[in-house]
């Protein structure tokens, strides 16, 4: 009987802990939600002082129409096209190098090594100037290619995949050469098909560079046509002031769909998880 | 679902590719200034039969991108949109050209009000004719003035506000508890805006004679008079709210949170659908000062780098010196001009005399008589936000004196490069 | 498939698409970058100067009392961000381990901040440290505590950035964190159970050592996202008030795209670009196995 009050009791602990942190976690998520239905004047007629309207939805659609119309709709597809571009290309090559890195010795392994750290050191607003020098010389500026390309080889991804490829069993690698595998064979065949939970880390964590980015696509792609969302979400602003329902309702689609993605991979993520329960 | 990505791919990759081998001139203009101006360059086009490719950026996005196209030397670039106080930034780095050439059969003082022409202006010669121009006024809640018992702020040049009778009006109004503060400034912690309050101290605009220089400039009486007024009404008084942006201020005046707002003439209309009972005035200066406000606005240069150079000026002058241009400009973005026949289509139309079209009567006013140009200096991005910032610390509780010092030793150390 | 025969050009083979990217698009602006922060640009006399000028704009750096002022804030910054964020994430990710009807929906609604960019996140949170009426100071007006300024105070306003991201960054750490978890065979729990081993015994023994090298690049990318943090700085506090959020990241941003004074941004970046090397090789130090690729199973 105390035993089982004991275990309650830690439920019950852990819900309390968990539903602090939702209520931190989603509140400003939330305000964002509920004020993007709202007109400006409204917004900050509940924040001074603010008040439990401020997190009670408006009705107004108007900040919705009003992004549509700026071509809003425009820049998400084009960042989807770049986001999942990046992640396809930037998966196979990061994957493959990080193999390499995990699974050979080989001459100048820890000077490449050391390369692949600095790419990730550096700042990437740093390299933007030069890299846009080059962009123009190659005739990249401002196309698809300046947007994708330079982005896809990225240290933290070679460094992440071979974290997880050094944790594979020799053994298994060594079995399959016997067996007379090629080494893309065991990559492709082995390797990877074991990595699915930090090919997901992977491919989120290159979807949300390009989600992310905006001082690379501003210079390299200024054109209409190329703008990436983030872009966009700047241009909801005059010259003298920031339109709030709009930047609000934008990032309400913007930061939404991410979270599809990760929702519908998250059983493969963590789909272990259920085994690993600790009583 | 391949096939619709690989088919994707190739729209989207070949969709932009091809470009036109035609010349035509590229126009960097903000956002904001697209709706207003793009039919009269549609109207040049037919005109004169050069394509104008109009690309739009916000504000901060514009000056990067001028920037980063200079440092490559760019020439896909042919005409820019300039804020007045970059003229001699850009004049000296070489990314905009004189343009004096380009008005030669023309008087340009009797196109353009002299205050355009000296902040389009570098060592003598003009290289960004002005667009527009802007202004500063009072705008006052009249219910929290009325409440407080304070007099009403007044439009006539004899009876001006001075900055010691809005404080003591400001104090009145001011409730904390709930929300309410006397005073704010539009464009907080801006130079722009601010220049005004040393500027009426006698201290300058704080760059020195020559524009090479701030030594002196920064640290001098009216700066420090200055600095301490705007100390003192975030940090002694509390008349004015810390913590709120220049993004901010106008909505919390439009709820009637704020009783007494300084800000520019663009605000007007800003309020038209709140119940705001609101009125305006000449804008305040310090008793026994200088009557002085913030001004100019953008100016537009042909870019250094250009192929087509005469081509450029030709959509510069055309959109500038056009007085059909300045009046619609005036009508459709509400901002003052710069053009003598708009000033005169301000001070002549009658709807400009009653409440609320007299805030751009006034403000044109203001501007023609009282306006400051901001600092003449070719390091002006770098002066401009190490004033800014030390403004924005002066608010939050810094100490004037020794935030201004620091300020005039940074800004003298990278003005080295232009000496 | 000849190639692949060739026993010592496989690495290279694997390497090569990534290692020319990186060449191309990273290596070699990086290069040009450390060349430009050798240059001093003058425009005295109206006429634009590029003068090779050594280390002068370094020795300039050394002597600006905002350089080190921004040195210690990074320091400092970087001292307390980076385990903070590491451990909640794990704390979270531990938590978000057990079962329960509405786990998924709780972990998916945990992961938000993931899709709201940054610059979107900092403003919100900038309205919600209002220091007049944010919601904030309404909440801790509620247990007594009376208004604090928050972001215009000198001494609160790097906790505030510490603040907002380490809520935008502890989900998404978090994530590999739990994939990290997942990887951990369940057996290894079982048999530390069947020893009585106590869950913080479980934790020491079990779960720190399995999750370590997923650990050690959380803690790398974490500590290389974190010295390039500035989107707040941009938006909020300008560096300030009083430079006290003046990271070098942000000054050197500030010295480059607002002041044109490339050879001192780029010095700037530089310098960053090799602590954070320092930093990210001394993680690797310490945190790597030494007999990399040999699992014990």
């Amino acid at each position: 009987m105390i035993m089982h009050f004991k275990r309650q009791w830690s439920v019950y602990l852990w819900y309390l802990i968990i539903f602090i942190g939702l209520i931190i976690t989603i509140l400003p998520f939330w305000w964002g939600v509920a004020a993007s239905f709202k007109s400006n004047s409204e917004i900050f007629r509940d924040l001074a002082p603010i008040n439990y309207k401020a997190f009670i939805p408006g009705f107004s659609l108007d900040s919705y129409f009003a992004i549509f119309e700026n071509d809003f709709g425009r820049s998400m597809l084009n960042t989807f096209f770049v986001s999942i571009t990046s992640v396809a290309g930037g998966l196979l090559i990061n994957s493959m190098a990080g193999f390499a890195f995990a699974q050979f010795r080989f001459k100048g392994d820890n000077i490449i090594f050391g390369f692949v750290l600095l790419s990730f050191a550096v700042p990437a607003d740093a390299i933007a100037i030069p890299l846009f020098k080059m962009m123009r010389q190659i005739g990249w500026f401002d196309t698809f290619y300046a947007l994708i390309i330079p982005m896809l080889a990225n240290g933290l991804i070679i460094f992440l995949y071979r974290q997880f490829f050094l944790g594979i069993p020799k053994e298994l690698i060594e079995a399959a050469r016997v067996d007379g595998l090629s080494w893309f064979g065991v990559f492709w065949r082995i390797c990877l098909p074991l990595s699915v939970p930090v090919t997901l880390g992977a491919g989120l964590l290159l979807f949300v560079f390009q989600w992310e980015s905006y001082l690379w696509p501003l210079i390299a792609a200024p054109s209409p046509e190329l703008h990436l969302i983030q872009v966009t979400l700047g241009r909801f602003s005059t010259e003298y002031e920031m339109v709030w329902n709009q930047q609000f309702a934008a990032s309400s689609i913007a930061g939404f769909l991410p979270l599809v993605f990760i929702y519908m991979f998250q059983k493969q993520f963590v789909s272990a998880l259920t085994g690993v329960e600790q009583k | 679902m391949k096939k619709i990505l690989a088919s994707l791919c190739t729209i989207f990759l070949f969709s932009n590719i091809v470009t036109s081998a035609k010349a035509e001139i590229n126009f960097l203009i903000g956002t904001w200034a697209e709706e207003p101006l793009t039919p009269f360059v549609e109207a040049f086009e037919k005109e004169t039969g050069i394509e104008v490719n109009i690309q739009t950026f916000p504000f901060r996005d514009l000056l990067a991108t001028i920037e980063v196209r200079g440092n490559a030397q760019a020439d896909d670039v042919d005409v820019i949109f300039v804020d007045a106080p970059l003229v001699p930034s850009y004049a000296v780095r070489g990314m905009i050209g004189p343009m004096d050439q380009y008005f030669a059969d023309t008087s340009v003082n009797a196109i353009f009000a002299p205050a355009g022409i000296a902040a389009a202006s570098w060592n003598g010669e003009m290289y960004a004719p002005p667009l527009n121009n802007s202004g500063q006024l009072t705008y006052y809640n009249k219910d929290l003035l009325a409440k407080a018992g304070c007099a009403e702020p007044s439009m006539i040049e004899a009876e001006r506000v001075t900055w010691e009778e809005i404080v003591d009006c400001a104090k009145k109004i001011t409730d904390e508890a709930n929300g309410v503060h006397g005073f704010i400034f539009d464009q907080i912690s801006r130079y722009y805006q601010l220049q005004a309050l040393p500027e009426s101290a006698g201290g300058g605009s704080g760059v020195c004679e020559g524009g090479l220089s701030v030594k002196g400039c920064l640290t001098n009486d009216g700066w420090m008079k200055a600095g301490q007024f705007y100390y003192d009404i975030h940090n002694t008084s509390n008349i004015s709210p810390k913590g709120v942006g220049p993004d901010q201020t106008h909505e919390l005046f439009g709820l009637g949170k704020i009783g007494i707002f300084v800000g520019g003439s663009w605000n007007n209309g800003r309020w038209a659908d709140t119940d705001l009972n609101y009125g305006v005035a000449l804008h305040p200066y310090f008793e026994g000062g200088k009557v002085v406000t913030g001004c100019n606005s953008w100016h537009i240069g042909v870019w250094n780098y250009s192929k087509q150079k005469d081509d450029a000026a030709k959509l510069v002058r055309y959109l500038t010196a056009s007085p059909e241009v300045a009046i619609h400009y005036v009508e459709e973005h509400n901002s003052l001009p710069a053009h003598n026949s708009a000033i005169l289509h301000v001070a002549e139309d009658p709807k400009f005399n009653n409440f609320p079209g007299i805030v751009m009567n006034l403000a044109t006013y203001e501007s023609a008589n009282h306006c400051a140009t901001r600092g003449r200096t070719p390091g002006f991005l770098e002066f401009e936000e190490i004033v800014n910032t030390s403004f924005e610390d002066i608010r939050n509780g810094g100490d004037p004196a020794s935030v201004f010092a620091d300020a005039e030793s940074r800004i003298e150390s990278s003005m080295r490069r232009y000496k | 498939m000849n190639f692949f025969k060739r026993q010592w050009m496989v690495p290279y083979l694997f390497l090569a698409p990534a290692l020319i990217g990186t060449i191309a698009f990273k290596l070699y602006p990086i290069f040009i970058g450390f060349w430009e922060s050798l240059i001093y640009t003058s425009f005295s006399g109206g006429a634009e100067k590029r003068i090779f000028v050594w280390f002068e704009n370094y020795q300039y750096l050394f002597d600006d009392k905002i350089f080190w002022k921004s040195l210690e804030i990074t320091a400092f910054l970087t001292i307390i961000i980076n385990p903070l964020q590491i451990a909640m994430s794990l704390g979270l990710a531990l938590l978000l381990m057990r079962k329960s009807k509405f786990i998924r929906i709780i972990r998916s609604l945990y992961l938000l901040p993931i899709g709201i960019a940054l610059p979107i996140a900092t403003i919100i949170w900038g309205l919600m440290l209002d220091p007049n009426q944010g919601l904030i100071n309404g909440l801790i007006g509620v247990f007594g505590i009376p208004p604090q300024p928050f972001l215009v105070s000198e001494n609160q306003a790097l906790w505030c950035i510490i603040a907002i991201a380490t809520w935008k960054g502890v989900a998404f750490w978090m994530l590999f964190l739990l994939a990290g978890l997942e990887d951990i065979p369940k057996q290894y729990f079982e048999a530390a159970e069947i020893d009585g081993a106590t869950p913080f015994q479980k934790f020491r023994y079990v779960t720190i050592p399995q999750l370590k090298r997923t650990i050690l690049f959380v803690f790398v990318a974490d500590t290389a996202a974190n010295f390039v943090l500035m989107v707040p700085m941009i938006i909020l506090t300008k560096g300030g008030p009083l430079q006290s959020t003046n990271v070098l990241i942000y000054e050197g941003y500030r010295s480059g795209f607002y002041y044109q004074d490339w050879g001192r941004s780029l010095s700037i970046v530089t310098i960053l670009t090799v602590i954070t090397l320092i930093v990210i090789g001394l993680q690797l130090l310490f945190l790597s196995e030494k007999n990399e690729g040999i699992k014990v199973k």
